[in-house]
């Protein structure tokens, strides 16, 4: 027995530089890291799945000009104007909570969006992030020839859109789908209007500071009509071709469309004018990280 | 009965001759900060999600097979701005390599000026961005209550790393030499 003991204790020690090693294991993410695929909270008309971080800022200033490109050097291609503008400023609530107070021109709209990221599947090959963004407008500049109260009812209208991103081609390319219900979609119609939308947008990129993007917004069922009292005919699909330049904080979009039209309430209708070359307008956005 | 013999022989050699401290995630003051400089101003990086071991066999303090790991979670630094913070995740790949790791060796220790303050000179591999690169490293222990206090203080290169250097402004670069200063608890687990 001794020798045993004797030999087991030269075992045992011999054994112990094989057996002994640190005892610690990496403890696990909270959940992986988030997953970003678009590079700024919105498009030039649609949100992205993304959202700001928590206690974040964001600014935006829009331009669509009436006047179309066709108009040609006396209306400098639109740019002499008028124009309809947007402002709008969002707030990161939570990480995946954001506000977004803002206000058109046009109509006087005034409209409040809430997006919330609630879904993220990560994947080597097309990750994919579902987003809700749900807004509620207040058209408050009524036309004269409407007898109205700006409190009225019917000058309130209300939105839900799912957003769908992925990304593509070594994440070149980021894919988006917005379905959009519009409630109250022709607010001087007598009856009450719907107005279902697909939004569509596709950004590649061509470096960290350029990109090229396009959207294309078909209606696919609901109100199509004219928006304004003395416009006639129809609204139609909307387009929109452009480039973007990040530069530090700022997004520069700079683009041609057929919609003049800037709040999601006014948008989602669809566009004045035709998708045809000498209907299109110059248009911008910028935004800016605050 | 002789292999419970042979168990318990090897269990005790094992815990008399082995040390190992791990890195306390509780502890609220746990620090990793990088600093960048751009156009004449720095901004900071900040993160308390740090994590590691260091493991040494023999009786007195990094005696033999002396093992030193550090990592960090890169998704989780702040800057103060989240677009910043975007920015910084998106030229650190951090989907694709979500830590920075450091594994090595104690080179050197000395004990330091204050009492329960020692020296020491760490060697290994720091892996970033999916790039191994040699680092040697000085680090400060302190002593107290039972417990480490660490910190070092170094210096990268992006370039060393394959990062590229991100611009804040469309032709203003973040400089190429980033200053790392870490500072974080250990407790004795053994």
């Amino acid at each position: 027995m001794r020798t045993f003991v004797q030999w087991a204790v030269a075992w045992g020690l011999a054994a112990v530089p094989v057996l002994a090693q640190p005892s610690w294991h990496a403890a696990e993410s909270g959940g992986g890291p988030r997953i970003e695929l678009f590079e700024s909270v919105m498009t030039a008309n649609y949100p992205t799945t993304e959202t700001l971080q928590h206690k974040d800022l964001h600014f935006e200033i829009s331009h669509r000009f009436f006047p179309p490109i066709d108009a040609g050097y006396d209306a400098n291609f639109g740019l002499d104007g008028p124009v309809a503008m947007r402002l709008s400023l969002g707030y990161g609530v939570t990480d995946r909570l954001m506000v977004t107070l803002g206000r058109s021109s046009l109509l006087d709209n005034v409209d409040v969006q809430v997006k919330y990221r609630f879904w993220q599947r990560e994947r080597r090959v097309a990750p994919l992030a579902l987003a809700v963004n749900i807004g509620g407008a207040w058209n408050t500049d009524m036309p004269p020839i409407v007898a109205r109260g700006t409190a009225d009812a019917d000058n309130f209208q209300a939105y839900f859109q799912l957003v769908g991103n992925t990304r593509l081609l070594h994440d070149r390319l980021g894919l988006g789908l917005v379905p959009s219900y519009l409630y109250n979609s022709a607010i001087f119609a007598d009856d009450r209007q719907y107005t279902l939308t697909l939004g569509t947008y596709a950004v590649y990129r061509l470096s960290r500071t350029w990109a090229l993007w396009s959207e294309f917004s078909p209606v696919l069922a609901g109100y199509q009509g004219i928006l304004l009292p003395g416009e006639t005919g129809r609204s139609h699909d909307s387009l929109a071709l452009g480039v973007s330049i990040e530069t530090g904080g700022h997004f520069f979009d700079l683009f041609v469309t057929n919609n003049t039209r800037l709040n999601p309430a006014l948008y989602l209708v669809g566009a004045s004018d035709r998708i045809e070359p000498d209907q299109m307008r110059l248009a911008f956005c910028i935004t800016r990280y605050l | 009965m002789r292999w419970r013999i042979i168990a318990l022989v090897v269990l005790a050699a094992s815990a008399a001759r082995a040390a190992e401290w791990q890195v306390d995630r509780a502890a609220a003051d746990n620090r990793v900060q990088f600093t960048s400089e751009v156009a004449g101003f720095s901004f900071t990086g900040t993160t308390d999600q740090v994590d590691g071991f260091v493991y040494w066999e023999g009786d007195s303090l990094f005696q033999q097979a002396t093992q030193v790991r550090v990592e960090v979670e890169l998704d989780s630094f702040e800057t103060g701005i989240g677009k910043r913070d975007r920015d910084m995740r998106q030229v650190l790949e951090t989907r694709r390599f979500p830590k920075a790791a450091f594994a090595g060796t104690v080179l050197e220790h000395a004990p330091g000026s204050g009492t329960d303050e020692l020296r020491v000179r760490v060697g290994g591999t720091l892996t970033l961005h999916g790039v191994e690169r040699e680092l040697v490293a000085p680090a400060t222990i302190w002593v107290q209550d039972g417990t480490w206090r660490v910190q070092t203080e170094f210096a990268i290169r992006l370039a060393d790393y394959q990062i590229q250097a991100p611009s804040l402004a469309a032709f203003v670069k973040v400089g190429q030499q980033v200053r790392i200063a870490a500072s974080f608890a250990m407790r004795q687990v053994r």
